[in-house]
């Protein structure tokens, strides 16, 4: 699916105007490169039905209450959000520790065993830490070796548009913990918030789900190009601003909204 | 907080079991009533602190959640000392409050969760419940039945 070249014309132009006074997330809260490779392990389809505090902080909702909620559990029992910790997790620990009130986290069975697999991976190959798996990418993002192709071993990371694996290097990256020698590799993270702009901005067309992906991820590559910013960058300007406002990039194409989930699918 | 004879027995028969290390555990409960004892691993094996092993602490929500309870107490026990929080259960207790990714101020990482401490030091009261904040510890009545 290619993208319109008019569309992308008016995306580059809006995206420049709103990344003047962007301030990219730190990530501070994040504590380790664990906590960070297992909440985005099941990072997908959190089935949250309102927004929630937690700790005093937010309100938040979807994926970034999944976040808060795991950061939680990870500051009250620290190394929590380790492989040590995780493997055989039963899914009503993942279900006690998600609940926010009364909301409860979509399939913890599926994440407990996404979570299983990565932490048999992580002790198998890699001493049991992310940092060791971090270390073995050689500061590769793509490639042989890279650290994309690393965690693609994995079950929760096996997305072939390598959503999880872009925004969890993007959170190593930003921390401090993953030099990244390859940055013409990065990608945006396609998911149902960036597919929603793309395809309401007219930047992509209409389709199935695995279409609409790969198109917004390969238009968001060329417009980060042509905005000249970096696409991790792109990706959380989107992301924040994009959550509240459907329309932040343009409605030319009209009220449209992603197509919907295939059924089981654990990638976005 | 209402505990039964049962429990109150519990905690220290596992803190005499421990002993010279400090033991530790969760207490579920329902409606302000400690319901059940859950064991975890002292992850410091010493005598002089404790810190739940985050392995079991993760596990025991788990079992929590099975049996229909909230975290209602965090127990340790003091081996050679009062019955009361020391500064490094303090500590523990609280964590930086951030407002802007600026710290200013402690707040409790467990709000509401009473902080029950078994001592084998031979004082008048061998538990007591405390409740922690950044400006005091106050003490819980822990009514026995």
């Amino acid at each position: 699916m290619a993208t319109d070249p008019d569309a992308l014309k008016r995306v580059v132009t809006r995206t420049k105007k709103l990344a003047k006074d962007y301030e990219p997330p730190t990530f501070d809260e994040v504590p380790n490169p664990d906590a960070a490779l297992f909440l985005a392990a099941i990072d997908h389809q959190t089935g949250y039905t309102e927004p929630h505090m937690v700790d005093g902080q937010g309100p938040y909702e979807g994926s970034a209450l999944l976040w808060a909620l795991g950061l939680r559990a990870e500051r009250r029992a620290p190394g929590a959000l380790t492989a040590r910790s995780l493997l055989g997790v039963p899914a009503e620990a993942i279900a006690a520790v998600f609940r926010a009130g009364q909301d409860n986290l979509h399939d913890p069975e599926r994440r407990a065993k996404l979570w299983d697999d990565l932490a048999k991976g992580i002790l198998k190959s890699y001493g049991g830490q992310a940092e060791q798996l971090i270390e073995a990418s050689g500061g590769k993002l793509a490639g042989p070796g890279g650290a994309l192709v690393r965690l693609s071993e994995f079950d929760a990371f096996a997305d072939p548009l390598r959503k999880k694996a872009f925004l969890l290097c993007k959170i190593w990256e930003r921390r401090g913990w993953f030099e990244v020698s390859d940055p013409e590799n990065w990608e945006v993270s396609s998911d149902n918030i960036l597919m929603r702009l793309a395809l309401r901005s007219g930047l992509v067309p209409e389709g199935d789900v695995d279409q609409v992906r790969e198109a917004t991820r390969d238009a968001f590559k060329q417009v980060a190009e042509q905005a000249k910013i970096s696409p991790p960058i792109l990706d959380d300007l989107l992301w924040e601003k994009g959550r509240e406002d459907p329309d932040l990039i343009g409605d030319e194409a009209g009220d449209l909204t992603e197509p919907s989930r295939r059924e089981g699918v654990v990638f976005y | 907080m209402r505990i039964s004879k049962e429990i109150y027995d519990e905690l220290l028969a596992h803190a005499r079991e421990e002993a010279p290390n400090e033991c530790c555990g969760l207490i579920g409960g329902t409606d302000g009533v400690a319901r059940t004892v859950y064991r975890a691993r002292n992850a410091e094996a010493s005598p002089l602190r404790y810190n739940l092993d985050p392995n079991d602490q993760i596990r025991i929500y788990g079992k929590m959640e099975q049996n229909g309870e909230e975290l209602a107490a965090i127990y340790h026990s003091h081996t050679a000392s009062p019955a009361y929080p020391s500064q490094t259960d303090i500590n523990l207790a609280l964590m930086d409050r951030r407002e802007e990714g600026k710290v200013v101020g402690k707040e409790q990482i467990f709000p509401g969760v009473i902080y029950l401490i078994a001592s084998l030091a031979g004082g008048e009261k061998p538990l007591r419940g405390f409740e922690i904040s950044e400006d005091e510890v106050r003490e819980i009545e822990l009514i026995v039945e």
